[in-house]
């Protein structure tokens, strides 16, 4: 590495440490923290609760019909059994037997990332739908703007709001691992854990993805009031690019159920299923997107007036 | 490289209108440049063109021999003030000095003694914990300044440096103006043209997005071709002398609307304007005319509003 990529790379430091700072003195850090806990423990709590409530049914069924009692709790153990991997193969989209099995062993694990899948896009939104715009507007840009280019102030911003969407996860699956062992029901807890490195793990390049989507899409406003708008147009035009699959199979329908492929929430469904490779293209496709939404913001930010 | 700004045939249009046309506009090195025009001139968008904020329509710009748009890679070589630009308002300004400090190259501890530095230059050295929010509009303009100070700048850009100052920081930055054209090229745009022709040596006038006039303050003002006399009265006798020494055409006379004129000779530059002065106010005095002020050249207002109007 020569001496100018060398001080690229330190400058891009510079503008992450920076971005934090003031990220965290906005206050906004706490409140994504405390909205992704909120959902997630409600979430996770209301899901546990509703699979005890119909073990609970069943139970009391079978005793109704005669069934011994030391025979009612193996029949009616939801957790690892076809019922359940069917009910989540259902939600997830995929085959029972395509699951990995982590999501099967824990019933925290798989509440965590479909809450996460489902939220973690407008919270990413949420924490930096302005993270461009706001310094254009301000001309703060221009003081910045002689000393580094334009690309490295936004490789510094998006390291910024990587690191801070990796230490929020992070911190959200620390704390609900600790939930997870304080509440009845969840007896290996080393299965949970694992389960939620691997949540953790699998949300990172989707957090990236969408945290470039925001990245590009504050570029792309001219003012700062509407950047928020904007953000959740993009974020849903792209969800609902990802339903194409669900138009008619015939006439042009049929081709824009292409569309699908241009959307990361398509590349999501990987993220539930056994095995590496399957996993692992679809996490190469949430990166790539990601990588193209970083680089596209970087050219409008260049070719921009500021 | 003898010049430190070099514009050649820029445009720039914002939609359908033309903000600059065909500007080309050579700023020499270590010059304290003026550059002046009415509201709509021009002037903040050839100062964002040559600090590489706006992109060109068509032209270009060369700042310290490099295309504008590559200024981050003289790494703080190049620093300006822009205009109507803030601070992020949750931090405190020492801290954002050192940030712009450390991404020019500087070690943690050279950027805190920087930060200083530039604070106590402007007179801010009790300010910097205070955050931007809490600071008032002219302190704001300041610490726009200090940051621009930070380093060894070669190039210092000031989009309207002391508007909105009370009349001690308006000194103040005038000083640290002056001090900085000592080693490096400062260009100012104001609409004080009193302070322009106190600071500044070379000049650009702008108007309608086009050059009207360039060149250092003394060709603007014509201070090497005329001198202006305001005289008590308006006798008409020594006007008629001055007019059959010098030539009706070169002796312009503007009645005051209390009392006395102010006589205007205009000379060849190749003339010595001393030799003309003294032949001038020997005629009024031998005509007992009382003289009340003598300038060399036009202020650099009348100019301006020649050129503008």
């Amino acid at each position: 590495m020569n001496e100018r990529s060398i001080s690229s790379l330190t400058q891009i430091w510079h503008v992450a440490v920076h971005e934090i700072l003031t990220l965290l003195r906005s206050r906004r850090v706490l409140a994504v923290l405390i909205l992704y806990l909120i959902f997630a423990v409600l979430g996770s709590l209301g899901y546990v609760a509703a699979l005890e409530q119909i073990e609970q049914q069943m139970r009391e069924v079978l005793l109704a019909g005669g069934t011994p009692p030391d025979q009612v709790s193996t029949t009616t153990s939801i957790l690892g059994s076809d019922a359940y991997k069917k009910i989540l193969a259902f939600f997830v989209g995929a085959k029972p037997d395509q699951l990995a099995s982590v999501f099967l062993e824990s019933p925290f694990v798989p509440v965590i990332l479909g809450a996460s899948l489902m939220l973690l896009p407008y919270l990413v939104l949420l924490l930096g739908y302005d993270l461009v715009i706001t310094e254009v507007e301000s001309r703060s840009i221009c003081y910045v703007a002689l000393r580094i280019s334009r690309s490295t102030l936004i490789l510094g911003k998006y390291l910024a709001h990587a690191l801070i969407f990796c230490g929020l996860t992070a911190v959200c699956s620390i704390m609900l691992l600790l939930l997870a062992m304080r509440l009845s029901g969840v007896t290996d807890q080393i299965t949970t854990a694992t389960g939620l490195l691997r949540v953790w793990v699998s949300l990172i390049p989707y957090g990236l993805c969408y945290l470039g989507m925001i990245v590009l899409s504050s570029t792309l406003v001219e003012k700062r009031r509407s950047a928020l708008t904007f953000a959740v147009v993009v974020l849903f035009v792209f969800q609902l690019m990802a339903w194409a699959h669900h138009l008619p199979n015939e006439g042009v329908w049929q081709w824009l159920q292409y569309l699908r492929w241009l959307s990361p929430s398509t590349y999501t469904d990987g993220l539930w299923l056994a095995g590496v490779v399957e996993p692992l293209i679809h996490v190469g496709a949430l990166t790539a997107f990601a990588l193209l939404f970083t680089v596209a913001a970087i050219f409008r930010l260049n070719r921009r007036d500021l | 490289m003898s010049n430190a700004v070099e514009i050649k045939s820029l445009r720039k249009t914002y939609g359908k209108v033309v903000a600059l046309d065909n500007l080309s506009l050579d700023i020499p090195q270590k010059a304290v440049f003026g550059l002046l025009g009415p509201n709509g001139a021009g002037k903040s968008t050839t100062f964002g063109l040559m600090a590489g904020w706006l992109k060109p329509t068509k032209g270009e710009v060369q700042v310290l021999g490099l295309p504008s748009h590559q200024l981050a890679k003289l790494r703080g070589a190049v620093s300006a003030l822009p205009q109507d630009s803030d601070f992020p308002p949750a931090l405190a300004v020492e801290s954002q000095l050192r940030f712009f400090s450390r991404l020019m190259g500087m070690s943690p501890k050279e950027s805190r003694l920087e930060a200083s530095r530039v604070l106590e230059q402007v007179g801010l050295a009790n300010s910097g914990k205070a955050k931007s929010a809490h600071l008032s509009h002219g302190m704001l303009k300041r610490i726009g300044i200090a940051q621009a100070l930070l380093g060894n700048p070669q190039l210092v850009l000031l989009d309207e440096p002391t508007a909105g100052l009370d009349p001690a920081s308006a000194r103040q930055v005038k000083d640290i103006i002056v001090q900085l054209g000592q080693n490096a090229t400062v260009v100012v745009s104001s609409h004080n043209l009193v302070d322009i022709q106190e600071v500044c040596t070379h000049g650009a006038i702008l108007d309608h997005g086009k050059l009207t006039a360039s060149g250092t303050i003394d060709e603007l003002t014509d201070t090497g071709a005329q001198i202006q006399i305001l005289v008590e009265s308006q006798n008409e006798l020594p006007l008629r002398v001055l007019g059959e020494t010098f030539g009706d055409a070169h002796v312009d006379t503007k009645h005051q609307a209390g009392h006395g004129a102010i006589i205007t000779i205009t000379f060849d530059r190749h003339q010595k304007s001393s030799d003309i002065t003294a032949q001038a106010l020997r005629i009024l005095l031998e005509h007992k005319v009382a003289i009340i002020e003598v300038h060399r050249g036009k202020s650099l207002e009348t100019a301006y509003m020649e050129l503008t109007t």
